[in-house]
């Protein structure tokens, strides 16, 4: 623990901050969720509950925040709570991906993937208009089993690079994964799987998200391009379990969960092999019921409806860290640059949320998320080709861009993108193709210091 | 990156020239603040004294592993734990116990996954069963281990070291009971006495670490900084306490276990010493509010203190806040022993009554701390700048 005056000194000062952080005084574009919005911009600025949080909603946080770091263990166990993992999965607990509650980091060539899984599908659509599962694989490759049983498959990555060059000559080095030759252990997937990569999001801000009002997402949406901007928009209709019926998707990079008690009930089966009231039965396919079906569960459901509330609870008020930086002009004129080059057609600015969640800390509150949470498709170089629902395989949500500055803070890393191949806002933004063409070639042309500008904003978020 | 010794005779001969001038309210906060500093030494310390004799008695249970020698290392860990559940409150403001460089996670992270730290019923082995990954435990490995790919992946720590003497506790009645053959003939034996010596071993390289932060008259230290500021100071010292009560205490120790009725998530699931883990963070929390402390070997240590501050300032605070602060760790000695089956059953069962009355007194208790420290002109973050799943 070394630990030189300089940096004392500079922790006196960062509590300083903490503190006049927490008055008044700031512009309204520091609260960037109202009053739900916090002020951190250390390791926990993604861990916090709503600044708004009331004592009821903080004891059902803290016991779902509990849950979502738990680690689950193998049935049968005398922890029963947390007994039942897999028999595949993806990884042990929530918090192994989503670390401090943010964004996973892809595999390096040679790592078992973590923070990046796999979706799967066919060709074609399951009923609703899901993805069509492979009829071994399913719909998610689970690259971990229980000991005794194989996961499904090895999947080696590759990061192929290539150069960009700016029209100031500035040299971009850009990568995207390949993943294969794929070793499958229970024989081999049906002609034209396609194969969905997909980087664990952060999920701090996601309970303001779903408070949006649907009557709002839908005054957004531009399908046929009538305003001629050349962006379209589509919200991605969605089949509930919960509702028996369709709805609007607003989680996951293709908008394919239509709330966050799926969209966790979802993960807890696919990521980590546990079964909820929403999800009663293991995620196997017909072909693996009868080795894997038979193995020792961690009960019927293996969580409970109490502890899924919990953590849906938590997930819905993970509270979004302030903007920062707002007296510096050259984050006021990567600001207004962001306008200028039109990020801000899909990147709102602005929203605001309805009357009627259930928390009613979400409730009215104008928010700054930087998301539409629209589909736009984003070209043939960024797409998976793998349908989801309404969305096609060039398209994607736009994602949301509050707290983005603070990933380095809290994850150590800028891995962006569904597959996390930028490791710069540069690197994401030059990706940016399809109806966002136009702002990413906007961008090309800024000057180097005024695309410095536009970063440093991103950087204030 | 040395500052230069003109910058620090600047930042001295400025603090003194400011001495004069204080306000009431000031100079109480600056003698409120430097007793602080010394509770915080005099804690640190018997810390230090109390975990070289779990050490000790570690190496005279390896040396010679019995019942009888178990016995005592468990006996070292619960009255080790005494004065560091007493330095609690020094968390949460990033100081040196959690700032970015502190040890606070290698210290006293949980719940513990134990399966990644042994081999057991329903995993893998995990680091003492897997002599291919990790030929060699030693304290340099279990730290590099720690909070890797997932929060409860603890591998060093107070409860590492719990889980290690005592084992997973299966007793409705008492703790884990594990045998002391398991550092004899069970597999993976000798391994499994390395990890505990080595996680012993980095306990202690931990406190001489704080020492040095807060020893006395050390030009640069954490201690000579804090000693200079009287508001900055207070707000630190205040937000130590009001996330030790609402949040820590309240929330993720108590709030979660009486939530779930899981023995998993009470705080020292292994040793059933949930009760004194209680108690003794109360305990850290009226010592700083009535400036005193009791040493190990006895000695009284007592000075200004919080509560003299709030007479000065807001002295119609004082009655709540006596009640309160005096009324957490009254309700902690309440809550019937062992805490594992004090939260089981209806919510008119008297274990659960106690509980949740510790509860909502701490929540209150770090309410009423806020309104102090408005009274005072202190704005206290919404949340710790430290860590806050520890």
């Amino acid at each position: 623990m070394k630990r030189p005056l300089l940096s004392a000194l500079a922790s006196v000062l960062t509590a300083t901050f903490h503190a006049s952080a927490a008055s008044t005084d700031h512009p309204p574009e520091a609260f960037s969720g109202g009053t739900t919005t916090v002020f951190n911009d250390g390791k926990d600025a993604y861990s916090l509950a709503l600044g708004n949080v009331s004592r009821e909603t903080r004891r059902q946080f803290v016991v779902g925040n509990s849950f979502f770091n738990e680690n689950w263990i193998i049935a049968p166990a005398s922890a029963q709570a947390r007994d039942g993992l897999g028999p595949l999965f993806h990884a042990r607990s929530c918090s192994t991906c989503h670390t401090k509650d943010g964004r996973g980091a892809p595999p390096k060539e040679g790592e078992t993937m973590t923070g990046l899984l796999l979706r799967l599908s066919l060709p074609g659509q399951a009923p609703h208009g899901a993805p069509l599962p492979d009829p071994i694989y399913g719909g998610q490759l689970a690259v971990r089993a229980l000991p005794g049983s194989q996961p499904e498959a090895d999947v080696p990555i590759q990061w192929v690079k290539s150069i960009r060059t700016l029209p100031d000559g500035e040299t971009i080095e850009l990568r995207r994964p390949e993943f294969g030759p794929i070793v499958w252990h229970y024989g081999p997937p049906a002609a034209g799987l396609l194969l969905g990569p997909r980087l664990a999001p952060p999920i701090y801000g996601n309970g303001l998200l779903e408070a949006i009002p649907e009557a709002t997402l839908r005054a957004l949406t531009d399908p046929d391009d009538t305003n001629h901007d050349s962006i379209s928009g589509r919200l991605n209709e969605v089949w509930s379990l919960e509702f028996q019926k369709t709805m609007p998707g607003r989680f996951g990079w293709k908008a394919n969960q239509p709330s966050l008690r799926q969209q966790t009930a979802d993960a807890f089966l696919g990521d980590i092999g546990i079964t909820t009231s929403i999800h009663p039965q293991e995620s196997l396919t017909a072909l693996q019921q009868p080795t894997l079906g038979i193995l020792p569960n961690g009960g019927t459901p293996e969580l409970s409806d109490h502890i899924l509330d919990r953590v849906v609870t938590y997930t819905q008020s993970l509270a979004v860290p302030a903007r920062r930086q707002l007296d510096d002009p050259t984050v006021r004129l990567g600001e207004k640059l962001f306008t200028q080059v039109n990020c801000s057609a899909c990147h709102l600015p602005e929203l605001k949320t309805g009357s009627d969640h259930p928390l009613k800390e979400l409730r009215d509150q104008p928010i700054r998320p930087y998301t539409d949470l629209l589909l736009h498709d984003m070209g043939e170089g960024l797409a998976d080709l793998r349908p989801d629902f309404l969305a096609t395989g060039t398209e994607w949500r736009t994602a949301p861009l509050w707290g983005i500055g603070l990933n380095a803070a809290v994850n150590g890393n800028t891995f962006f993108l569904h597959d996390g191949r930028a490791r710069t806002f540069t690197e994401a933004i030059l990706w940016h193709n399809g109806e966002s063409t136009p702002s990413r070639e906007a961008f090309e042309k800024l000057t180097k210091a005024e695309r410095t500008a536009l970063l440093a904003f991103l950087d204030s978020l | 990156m040395k500052p230069s010794l003109i910058f620090l005779l600047v930042c001295v001969s400025l603090a003194a020239a400011s001495q004069a001038a204080l306000t009431p309210q000031q100079k109480t906060s600056r003698a409120v603040v430097q007793h602080y500093a010394t509770t915080v030494h005099a804690v640190y310390s018997d810390c230090l004294t109390s975990t070289t004799q779990l050490r000790e008695s570690i190496r005279a249970f390896l040396a010679a592993p019995s019942p009888e020698t178990l016995s005592t290392a468990r006996q070292t860990w619960i009255k080790a734990r005494q004065p560091y559940l007493q330095s609690e409150v020094f968390r949460y403001y990033a100081g040196p116990i959690d700032d970015a460089d502190g040890p606070e996670p290698l210290l006293n992270s949980w719940p513990l996954d134990e399966l990644y730290i042994d081999a057991g019923e329903g995993g893998d082995g995990g680091i003492i069963g897997n002599e291919k990954a990790y030929p060699v435990i030693n304290a340099e490995l279990i730290g590099q281990l720690n909070l890797t790919d997932g929060e409860k992946n603890i591998s060093c720590g107070w409860h590492a070291i719990e889980f290690l003497l005592w084992g997973q506790d299966k007793s409705a009645t008492g703790p884990g009971d594990r045998p002391f053959t398991d550092y004899t003939s069970a597999p993976f034996a000798v391994r499994r006495g390395h990890y505990l010596q080595a996680c012993a071993d980095l306990l202690i390289t931990h406190f001489e670490d704080l020492l040095k932060q807060w020893a006395p008259g050390k030009l640069g230290n954490f201690r000579a900084i804090f000693e200079e500021g009287y508001d900055q100071s207070i707000e630190r010292l205040l937000t130590g306490m009001i996330f030790l009560s609402g949040n820590e205490l309240a929330g993720e120790r108590l709030q979660v276990a009486w939530d779930t009725k899981e023995q998993e998530d009470e705080h020292s699931c292994f040793s059933d010493m949930t009760h004194q883990d209680i108690i003794f963070d109360a305990l850290g929390l009226q010592n700083i509010y009535r400036g005193q402390y009791v040493r190990l070997d006895g000695t009284r240590l007592s000075g200004p203190s919080l509560r003299q501050l709030a007479e000065l300032v807001q002295p119609d605070l004082v009655p709540g806040l006596d009640a309160k602060i005096d009324g957490t760790l009254a309700a902690a000695r309440a809550i019937p022993v062992p805490f594992d089956q004090a939260i089981l059953g209806g919510d008119d069962a008297p274990g659960r009554l106690a509980v949740m009355k510790t509860i909502t007194t701490a929540e209150d208790q770090s309410a009423l701390l806020r309104r102090f420290a408005r009274a005072l002109q202190i704005q206290i973050p919404e949340q710790p700048a430290g860590d806050v799943a520890g």
